[in-house]
């Protein structure tokens, strides 16, 4: 079960290892509470049964884990393509409300609204953003620029604690209460950042995952023919 | 062990889209006009893991459920309406927009369609149509006037037969909000659509300019796209051997009770 749950991870990874802004997975797994093992019909030292050990009762996911590290950032020279260097995310507005993302693929809608490509407004730090015709420039500090007289300034966030983010889909992550802090991360023009999926370690842990799940069947046949034998072969006379 | 399967076919379905777009973007390498387009790709929706029967720890009191996210699909193809390069053609009636604006063309039922494909010619009755024969609009332009010139900032002279030039309008262009939300209707030609909003017509101001015996070829650069084409089959390939994994998997797991 847990190596299924992590090839779902892995394989989710790797079908996004080209998704601008995207985060990878990692899904970490602990021990089950392991139970005592007392020694049975021991009654010499009642009413305390002596504790011989103890047994595992296998493995369960601990948690899935976004992995919060930069991604390659990639030129495209596009002027409405922004990417973050450093920690911290663009302000998105969806129906559900405000959302996270470091996918900065934007675009600008009819009335010159910066959009994501997905169609959600991208929020400035006065509201929207409205730019007007003409030469858009964006400096480091997310500040925008048409023909060189400000039109608005990007909202960036950052989180005390990003690793509690939780994924939204279209690279966006739901701050679940937690507190907007100020950033210092800087704002490229013309760049994307791709997902920061790793595609050689991706694959290692793939075949790893594969390998455990395997050695699990294998344990789980061996008790099987342990018990094969036992219900089958004890007692049988031939 | 489902999941798994999806999410690489997914992964699979998505570059496949890339390639796609690619491959319009190569065969499209001298057309002219022709403005590349780019894939972006998204991750869909994270499903919970907590469910019974699952072997997850449940999330710590302020901590994020365990969530596995269901593969990736194209989020969007966008139009990169950065120039192409120009070439001089030396023809009369061949003209590139540098900057942005669109030429206007007439479709048979009536409706405007936009192209930044500038190679048009005279028809019989001696109007001004496109290579596909539609009318171009270019209000100020006498029918049947064989000889043109047209200044940078659009206007129109009509050059006499002894050689004098009178001036006999002004070329307005449409403009566009976002130019990046025009809907491609083949042909070299592009339509309004709600994202794009309307089209302003106006005379190129100082940020256009016209060039007479110019045309505008593609923005496609044929290395990028190698590059692209190579990368997704990389991709593609490396979801195709992921979904392999996950069958095999599976198929261990049905090898259970032999």
């Amino acid at each position: 079960m847990v190596e299924s749950a992590r090839q779902e991870t892995i394989t989710n990874n790797l079908a996004n290892s080209e998704t601008t802004g995207f985060k990878r997975d990692l899904a970490l797994q602990r021990a089950q509470t392991e139970l005592p093992v007392l020694r049975v019909g021991d009654n010499n030292r009642l009413p305390l049964q002596p504790v011989i050990g103890t047994l595992g009762t296998g493995s369960l996911v601990d948690g899935i884990h976004t992995v919060h590290e930069q991604g390659v950032v990639r030129e495209t020279g596009g002027k409405l393509d922004l990417a973050l260097s450093g920690p911290g995310f663009f302000t998105v507005e969806t129906a559900q409300g405000l959302r996270f993302t470091r996918n900065g693929a934007f675009t600008l809608d009819a009335d010159g609204f910066l959009r994501t490509d997905a169609g959600h407004r991208v929020m400035g730090i006065e509201g929207y953003l409205q730019i007007p015709a003409g030469e858009l420039t964006v400096d480091n500090d997310g500040g925008l620029f048409v023909d060189g007289a400000p039109v608005g300034r990007l909202r960036l966030a950052g989180f005390a604690e990003a690793e509690l983010l939780s994924k939204q889909g279209e690279a966006m992550f739901d701050a679940g209460g937690q507190a907007e802090l100020a950033v210092a991360a800087q704002v490229k023009q013309g760049f994307l950042e791709s997902g920061n999926v790793q595609v050689i370690q991706e694959m290692v842990r793939m075949i790893a995952t594969q390998r455990a799940y395997e050695t699990n069947q294998r344990a789980l046949q061996a008790q099987d023919e342990l018990l094969g034998k036992a219900v089958n072969e004890i007692g049988s006379l031939r | 062990m489902l999941r798994s399967l999806w999410n690489a076919a997914s992964g699979m379905r998505a570059q496949q889209e890339k390639i796609d777009v690619t491959a319009n973007n190569i065969a499209n390498v001298n057309t002219t006009g022709f403005k590349k387009k780019t894939t972006v790709f998204h991750d869909l929706l994270y499903q919970s893991l907590e469910r019974r029967g699952n072997a997850v720890a449940p999330a710590a009191a302020g901590g994020r459920t365990s969530t596995v996210g269901v593969g990736s699909a194209v989020g969007a193809v966008r139009a990169d309406m950065r120039a192409g390069t120009y070439l001089q053609t030396g023809r009369a009636l061949d003209l590139a927009v540098v900057g942005e604006g669109f030429f206007r063309v007439e479709l048979p039922d009536g409706s405007i369609a936009y192209t930044r494909d500038g190679s048009f010619s005279l028809d019989a009755a001696g109007n001004l149509v496109n290579a596909q024969g539609q009318r171009v609009l270019f209000p100020g332009l006498p029918s049947g006037q064989q000889e043109l010139h047209i200044s940078p900032q659009g206007q129109v002279f009509a050059i006499e037969p002894d050689g004098e030039q009178v001036a006999v309008g002004t070329v307005t262009l449409a403009y566009f909000n976002n130019p990046q939300g025009l809907e491609q209707f083949g042909g070299n030609l592009l339509l309004a659509t709600e994202a794009s909003g309307e089209a302003e017509n106006r005379a190129p101001g100082n940020a256009t300019k016209l060039m007479q015996g110019y045309l505008e070829s593609s923005n496609v650069e044929l290395s990028e796209e190698l590059v692209n084409l190579l990368a997704s089959q990389r991709a593609f390939e490396l979801n195709s051997r992921a979904l392999r994994t996950s069958d095999e998997m599976w198929s261990i797991a049905n090898q259970i009770r032999r």
